[in-house]
């Protein structure tokens, strides 16, 4: 019944007449049409016959049925337990695992189930909604909701690609670690970043402390250089520079 | 190297950048010693934030006073002698400045563009000042020298916060106990 698939759905008694819904939506897979209006009408009117089509006992398996399933998340979220939801969806549809997994970390982020659906699929997590805001003015707010949650390999990779918004926000979630591993590949890879200014807006009086926990990790001499010329607000700071100066290549 | 006695702390605002144009450092004071915190131009981008606190201070740390007064008097001469371009796009109008100087025994304070200003002390925080404390919250570099608060005391530390960031005093006060772990 194509009516159905465009979500057309009267006529049709829920649940009682799912066998003949499911007939339709099987058929659809078998000739490649797409699920995601069936879906979409089900989610606001039978939320329960989409749960048995998406997750039940004889869900819908395939590519189409994963695409249409990541469309009405929110939805089966409303009725299921994430916990088992993701998991369930991500064994029926192997081929969306990433995506599934992905859509976890990002509406679940402090979920343990979420985090390990991410490690199992290598996920990074916020890296895909901040690579996703690269361009936006929110991008520097991201940064600091993804610092609280700890995602710090996203932001030590945009904060070593030159995004000092997201060292400075390891550094004010004082992830300080994180935020002098990724100072020191930026540094490595452009001497002339603006390092200092960005730690002195972040940490404050713990500025020149950053900058000396910094300096070993420093592998060129044009980074200790530019540090160097950057650094006499920060006379500690600059004294170590200068020492290290020469004996860098 | 003199020892600075009484500290002053400037606490970050609550921004994304909550440190960004705030400097600190000490002052000459010949039989005494003194400190200042401030901030200025935080609205900026870091790297000119960071340029202009730097300029302030280097200026700030070249004033020399005989005793506690006259050091605090000829900071706020110098700053008021200086070219208001030299102050930032806002000459001087964001500027958040705190001077504390502790010489025989007493302890003088003076401020500019501060929300509230306390004096820390092992059982907690007393407050000096709030957004109302005309001494402490002109907003921005006056026309006039400031006033100078006078206390009968050593070793006291005081915290402070700008002007527009509210009153909030942090849970932990041991950074800022004098004798704590100041950074």
């Amino acid at each position: 019944m194509k009516r159905f698939l465009d979500g057309d759905l009267k006529g049709l008694e829920l649940p009682r007449d799912l066998p003949v819904l499911r007939e339709a939506a099987e058929k659809a897979l078998n000739e490649d049409e797409p699920l995601t209006d069936l879906y979409r009408a089900l989610a606001q009117r039978h939320p329960v016959a989409l749960g048995e089509l998406v997750v039940g006992p004889r869900a819908l398996r395939g590519v189409l049925a994963a695409a249409a399933a990541l469309e009405v998340l929110e939805s089966l979220e409303a009725r299921l337990n994430p916990k088992a939801l993701y998991p369930r969806l991500a064994k029926l549809h192997p081929t969306a695992g990433a995506q599934l997994a992905e859509r976890a970390l990002s509406r679940f982020p402090d979920a343990s189930w979420a985090k390990k659906m991410g490690e199992e699929f290598e996920i990074q997590p916020g890296q895909k909604e901040l690579q996703a805001l690269q361009n936006s003015d929110d991008f520097e707010q991201a940064c600091h909701a993804h610092a609280q949650l700890g995602h710090l390999q996203a932001l030590v990779e945009h904060a070593s690609n030159g995004r000092l918004e997201a060292l400075a926000a390891l550094v004010v979630a004082r992830h300080h670690e994180a935020a002098l591993r990724a100072a020191a590949m930026l540094l490595d890879d452009q001497p002339d970043a603006d390092v200092i200014a960005w730690f002195a807006a972040s940490a404050g009086p713990d500025c020149e402390r950053l900058i000396c926990q910094l300096i070993p990790h420093l592998r060129s001499k044009a980074a200790v250089q530019a540090l160097l010329h950057r650094a006499s607000a920060y006379p500690r700071a600059e004294t170590l520079l200068r020492t290290l100066l020469p004996a860098v290549r | 190297m003199t020892t600075r006695l009484s500290r002053c702390f400037l606490l970050g605002s609550h921004t994304l950048r909550p440190h960004c144009g705030a400097f600190q450092g000490p002052l000459d004071l010949e039989y005494g010693s003194a400190e200042v915190v401030g901030r200025i131009g935080h609205t900026l981008h870091p790297v000119e934030a960071l340029s202009l606190a730097t300029h302030v201070l280097e200026v700030l740390r070249t004033v020399q006073g005989d005793d506690s007064l006259s050091l605090i008097r000829s900071c706020w001469e110098t700053l008021l002698i200086m070219p208001r371009k030299e102050l930032g796009p806002a000459a001087g109008a964001d500027l958040s400045l705190l001077i504390v100087a502790e010489q025989d025994s007493r302890v003088a304070l003076s401020a500019v563009g501060l929300d509230a200003l306390w004096q820390v002390h092992s059982e907690g925080a007393q407050q000096l000042a709030d957004p109302t404390t005309n001494e402490t919250s002109h907003r921005g570099l006056p026309e006039r020298t400031p006033k100078v608060l006078e206390l009968q005391a050593v070793n006291q530390n005081f915290l402070a916060r700008c002007l527009g960031d509210g009153q909030k005093l942090p849970p932990i006060l041991d950074p800022y106990l004098p004798n704590g772990s100041p950074q």
